[in-house]
């Protein structure tokens, strides 16, 4: 079998799934001989290898193995139980990992999987941050909001200057001195500013 | 300033809600005093992040700008494409 990294990363390809929901995974039979297991009992015990790394780290295996039984046909036109497993891609990620390194194919597997792994994960990590400050700032307009009805019911009239009070306790400093020391330009407002209603 | 993490985000959300409470609580009556209060308020939430691991806020990083994570969404859900 020619071995050049972008083959096997075609067959790969060739073999990932996806479900309605858009989740790509691979079946187990399909990516045994692409990892050049020939044996299936022998490639269950990677697997489960897998399955304990995966609950070893902060994955619930639950959601990236899901074992099935498929009926076959076999010589005689009975039908036979042939065990599969459904594999999102960080479950053959954590299978390339405790697959038999000496392998050139477990070498390529490993980086067709980390990968894009990794990719996903960073990508993935970095929306959900941008998504909790986007929701922080809107709550913070909304409360900073109310601050400015209690202080203009506790006759504050001088808005900035009150504002400015917030900000000389919370950093030490004013907000022009803050602005200067974190080396923003002026644009935009305070954080989360709002007018006085 | 719209270059704000998340910490520093919620130490102003805390002060926010902290400070209009305590007017309400104190029933402040005059301007001085409430700009007594806001700053009172801030240095106590300054205290407890100083107390936590020492950080201070000013010394906190730049993030990217929230105005353009929110028109880049905005983009995004023309084009059709869910977040």
């Amino acid at each position: 079998m020619p071995l050049d990294y972008f083959s096997f990363a075609k067959g790969l390809d060739n073999k990932r799934k996806t479900t309605e929901a858009g989740i790509e995974y691979w079946m187990a039979r399909d990516l045994m001989p692409i990892l050049a297991y020939t044996d299936w009992r022998n490639f269950c015990g990677v697997i489960q290898r897998a399955i304990a790394g995966c609950a070893s780290g902060n994955y619930d295996p639950h959601n990236h193995f899901v074992e099935t039984d498929e009926m076959v046909l076999i010589g005689s036109g009975a039908q036979r139980e042939r065990g599969d497993w459904f594999l999102t891609r960080l479950a053959c990620d954590l299978i390339a990992m405790n697959a038999d390194s000496s392998k050139p194919e477990v070498g390529h597997a490993l980086i067709y999987f980390a990968g894009q792994t990794r990719r996903q994960e960073i990508r993935e990590r970095l929306l959900t941050d941008e998504e909790k400050r986007v929701q922080l700032r809107l709550r913070l307009m909304d409360n900073n909001r109310r601050l400015a009805g209690a202080a203009k019911a506790a006759g504050v009239i001088r808005y900035s200057i009150f504002q400015d009070a917030g900000y000389r306790g919370l950093y030490g400093m004013s907000l022009k001195e803050l602005r200067a020391r974190k080396n923003l330009l002026s644009v935009g407002g305070p954080i989360g500013q709002c007018r006085p209603p | 300033m719209d270059n704000v993490g998340r910490l520093e985000l919620s130490a102003h959300d805390f002060k926010a809600t902290l400070a209009e409470e305590r007017l309400k609580r104190d029933q402040v009556k005059s301007e001085q005093r409430a700009f007594d209060t806001h700053r009172k308020v801030g240095e106590e939430v300054r205290q407890v992040m100083a107390r936590d691991d020492g950080v201070k806020p000013e010394d906190l990083p730049k993030e990217p700008s929230i105005k353009r994570i929110v028109q880049k969404q905005r983009k995004a859900l023309k084009h059709g494409k869910t977040k």
